[in-house]
């Protein structure tokens, strides 16, 4: 099968996310910061007491609160995290997370097993990382190499 | 550099075969998406409008600047030359926790600089590569003249995806 068809039926399951940055929504803005630089993710996902995601909490977030203005680093989560946000099952194929990333303007949407529990986040990334599977080796480092060894002293 | 593909799915399950060539084909077996990837252009995506700023503007008026344009990162152009590029990740990394203390500082300090960039005439394929590879959610598109024509973000990378699937009902 070809991207389109492996794109339609393949399972969100199989594209490479990793385990989300859980945070509760008592938790400061200063601590989601902090774990998104440590976790190098983009997003938290912020979660009730019984550890249901109630949100997302992203960079873009982040980039509106410091354009405001004041003390923000230590108010809550909860008050600033995003009203739209979207889920997929991890058994949804993945053209589902390519429509709501589109429907919602979002760029990272959560992914949940059956029991609705979040399992992970996935993000342009992800789908960028799968597709460049279908495509040879050339197109993937060229540039990259370049700057590299442009940096590089040669010759006597 | 190892000539083996970047496995980008998940690890097969033990004693499971996954054969890392498996989506190698000649040009006949692509289907027409995998070909719309490699012989359209950049050029052809939805390229996002682009917001510039310059290397010695303030920490400050590029916040503003992304905040007012609703945008995820400026391009950093000096005599009519990309020369470095402010995104939400470089605020999130290196400013977000000082900002008061640091927002006069110049943007030159704190932005990546020479970013990898694409060509106009590069295929969609060649960028959704770099954005892979590199980790990179914004990628300027560059003429042959080095001039700024665009970047390719990944809202607008989606929405030429979408372009191939009808919404489910």
């Amino acid at each position: 099968m070809g991207l389109r068809d492996d794109l339609l039926n393949e399972p969100v399951s199989s594209l490479p996310f990793r385990e989300p940055i859980r945070l509760p929504l008592t938790a400061p803005v200063r601590a989601a910061v902090a774990a998104m630089r440590e976790g190098g993710e983009g997003c938290v996902v912020v979660t009730n007491d019984h550890g249901t995601p109630e949100g997302n909490f992203t960079e873009h977030q982040i980039a509106g609160l410091v354009a405001r203005g004041g003390a923000f680093l230590d108010e809550p989560i909860s008050r600033h995290i995003r009203d739209a946000w979207a889920k997929v099952r991890h058994s949804e194929p993945i053209t589902n997370l390519i429509h709501k990333l589109q429907d919602y303007g979002l760029r990272y949407v959560t992914v949940v097993d059956d029991a609705g529990k979040a399992i992970g986040v996935l993000g342009q990334k992800a789908l960028m990382d799968f597709i460049s599977e279908y495509f040879p080796l050339q197109v993937k480092t060229q540039d990259m190499e370049a700057k590299v060894s442009l940096e590089k002293r040669e010759g006597a | 550099m190892s000539m083996m593909p970047k496995r980008n799915r998940r690890p097969a399950e033990d004693g499971e075969f996954s054969d890392p060539l498996k989506h190698y084909g000649n040009a006949a077996t692509l289907d027409d998406l995998e070909r719309r990837l490699l012989q359209s252009t950049v050029a052809d995506m939805p390229i996002t409008p682009i917001d510039t700023v310059s290397p010695i503007a303030t920490i400050e008026h590029a916040v503003q600047r992304m905040a007012e344009a609703n945008v995820g990162c400026l391009l950093v152009v000096e005599h009519g030359r990309l020369v470095g590029i402010f995104t939400q990740t470089d605020l999130l990394l290196r400013v977000v926790d000082r900002y008061e203390q640091i927002k006069g500082t110049l943007l030159r300090d704190v932005m990546t600089p020479d970013p990898i960039v694409v060509r106009d005439n590069d295929s969609p394929a060649k960028a959704i590569n770099l954005m892979s590879m590199g980790g990179f959610r914004h990628i300027p598109v560059l003429d042959v003249d080095d001039h700024i024509v665009g970047l390719v973000g990944p809202r607008r990378t989606t929405a030429y995806l979408r372009q191939h699937f009808t919404r489910p009902t």
